[in-house]
């Protein structure tokens, strides 16, 4: 199964961690998508969990990988080739002045939201992405409120491809295609 | 008095176990696993409050976003007691307060339910705001609506001028009131005296079904169960501990749970050089917490203030003898059993009430002074899933029970 947990409120870890880790232990490729990584520092994700962000996967996308070849792999290049010898202080300082000063404002201001007028369902694609290999998303963790927009969005995108992932809010809560509902639980004797 | 037409029944409450708070609403689970049995169908909404940091702006579109996604994501699931669960993300924003809530959760619950009403004849909420006010707004217009308050934190419900307003509605409108406790009970009659006759009480179900395979032969594996925060009086019970742990080294105390305390407690263990002997649980689902009852020797529960003390009646129905404070629930819980339980101390803000109540309780268990399986057999009689389900049967359905007078009498409702 290849299971995707949006996490971008990061309100609700323990669920997440423990979903997580139990879908992996079972064999699930499991991808988690946060807003902020920092806000998760301090949380352990079992071995094999992917944890991303929406801007990491974006960016993988050609475009976007070909505008950061341009605006600072190329620089930084020419920066090694050239800035040797005396020359190489004045250079570091100059590409890094060119990095905060222009190529960021660059990216910020007019190939971010060129590249999304011109590819509005690049996002929603380059988070399916990393199922693709094994057959597509089969489920979608919707796990805390900050997600819910943003899960609604993604459906809308993936709806006009025909891909229908399963949705829930949390594991417990998911009904596997074509399961039968008989089974009857019961905690007689628990709390 | 209106008549259900069959034994179907919904349960709406705000809490309910789950991943992110395995302990919140364990009772509820256990008022669903007593009283689903005895009905044709039960369905638990489990309306869960997912609280983030939104301004006014951004709660408006999580919530419209929310409602185009609840289509997808609820589906019914088995839960205990052969009934289904529907689980629904009530989302909510940071410091919300309760009138507020609970016109959320009435919108979020009818928006999950597609506008249409709660398609059952009887509906059970747990916990008046938000639960018992979104299960009003969403019956349908001949269902019989009853409530079970368990919140120990009415005061401040009632404090809300709004939520004070929602909740004398509430109690007008409903078919019947109960507390689980005399606490609430209390709280209620003095706020609204008008309503006296119908807050009812039943108390919160407690199965006796696992008994410990070694009875308990000394007090020296403590335990606690509950949030690490100060109404639960945990930081007394580390500096209560290490006073024994002094004259015993053998004695051990597990800490089950999670809260604001927990960073000033394991430093507060190391201070006092207990790291050996307290362990640190975390939190831990209701099934763990029961095999722990069963795997320890005392259950220390120096509350400050409970509505009804359910872990206190689950330590004993687990074969373990309790020492816990006099904190509003547990003494009216145990009354007439405290000896044959364990030992009932007072709400003092001192280490030694609790170590005092300690070595009394040692003395008097060395001594055979207590009588667990009394305290079982009285408190199965009073907690039991059969007595609390039958009191509940009565009044949601009252024509199929009027002949079936074997419910035990601790359980039914009483003024």
């Amino acid at each position: 199964m290849q299971v995707l947990f949006l996490a971008l409120g990061a309100s609700r870890k323990r669920a997440v961690l423990d979903e997580s880790a139990e879908l992996r232990a079972s064999g699930a490729q499991v991808i988690v998508v946060v807003d902020k990584k920092k806000s998760w520092l301090n949380q352990e994700f079992a071995p094999g969990v992917v944890v991303t962000t929406l801007k990491e996967l974006e960016a993988r996308h050609l475009p976007r990988r070909m505008e950061h070849a341009l605006l600072y792999r190329v620089p930084r290049a020419t920066v090694r080739a050239v800035g040797r010898g005396p020359l190489r202080g004045r250079a570091r300082r100059g590409l890094k002045a060119y990095e905060r000063g222009l190529a960021a404002k660059l990216h910020r201001k007019v190939f971010v939201p060129a590249h999304r007028r011109l590819w509005p369902d690049a996002q929603a694609r380059m988070v399916l992405a990393p199922f693709a290999a094994r057959g597509g998303l089969d489920l979608l963790v919707v796990s805390d409120a900050l997600s819910v927009p943003r899960a609604v969005r993604l459906l809308d995108a993936w709806a006009t491809d025909g891909i229908k992932p399963r949705v829930c809010y949390g594991l417990d809560y998911d009904v596997p295609s074509g399961t039968q509902q008989a089974r009857t639980a019961t905690t007689q004797g628990q709390r | 008095m209106k008549e259900a037409a069959s034994r179907d029944a919904a349960i709406v409450t705000p809490w309910y176990p789950s991943r992110e708070l395995p302990f919140r609403g364990a009772f509820v689970q256990a008022m669903v696993d007593a009283t689903a049995p005895g009905c044709d169908s039960a369905v638990v909404y489990h309306c869960d409050t997912w609280v983030s940091r939104m301004n006014e702006r951004t709660t408006e579109a999580v919530e419209a976003a929310n409602r185009k996604l609840a289509p997808l994501a609820v589906r019914p699931v088995p839960t205990v007691g052969g009934a289904q669960l529907v689980h629904l993300a009530v989302t909510t924003p940071r410091a919300q307060e309760f009138g507020p809530l609970a016109r959320n959760h009435e919108r979020q619950l009818r928006a999950a339910l597609g506008g249409r009403p709660i398609d059952a004849p009887v509906v059970h909420a747990h916990v008046g705001l938000p639960g018992g006010w979104a299960a009003l707004q969403n019956a349908r217009p001949d269902a019989r609506v009853f409530v079970t308050e368990h919140a120990t934190y009415l005061d401040r419900i009632l404090a809300e001028p709004e939520a004070r307003e929602l909740y004398d509605e509430l109690l007008h409108r409903v078919d019947g009131f109960f507390a689980v406790g005399d606490p609430i009970k209390d709280v209620l009659t003095a706020e609204f005296p008008h309503h006296r006759d119908k807050i009812q009480q039943i108390p919160n179900p407690i199965s006796f079904g696992t008994q410990r395979e070694r009875p308990v032969t000394g007090l020296r594996r403590w335990l606690f169960l509950g949030g690490l925060i100060p109404r639960k009086g945990v930081a007394w019970l580390v500096e209560a501990f290490a006073q024994c742990h002094a004259k015993d080294p053998e004695l051990t105390l597990t800490l089950a749970g999670e809260g604001e305390l927990r960073a000033q407690l394991v430093e507060r263990v190391r201070e006092l050089g207990l790291d050996e002997a307290v362990h640190f649980a975390g939190a831990v689902p209701p099934a763990t917490a029961l095999e722990m009852m069963r795997e320890h020797d005392l259950l220390v529960h120096p509350s400050r203030y409970e509505t009804f003390g359910m872990t206190v009646v689950e330590a004993v129905a687990a074969g373990m003898p309790v020492l816990v404070t006099r904190c509003g629930g547990p003494e009216q819980t145990l009354a007439g059993i405290e000896d044959a339980a364990g030992e009932l101390i007072d709400v003092e803000e001192n280490a030694e009430s609790i170590s005092d109540g300690y070595q009394r309780l040692r003395d008097r268990f060395q001594q055979g002074g207590l009588d667990l399986p009394r305290a079982q057999q009285v408190l199965a009689g009073r907690y039991g899933y059969e007595a609390v389900a039958e009191a509940h049967y009565r009044l949601w359905f009252p024509a199929a029970t009027e002949h079936s007078g074997e419910g035990l009498e601790r359980a039914e409702a009483h003024d």
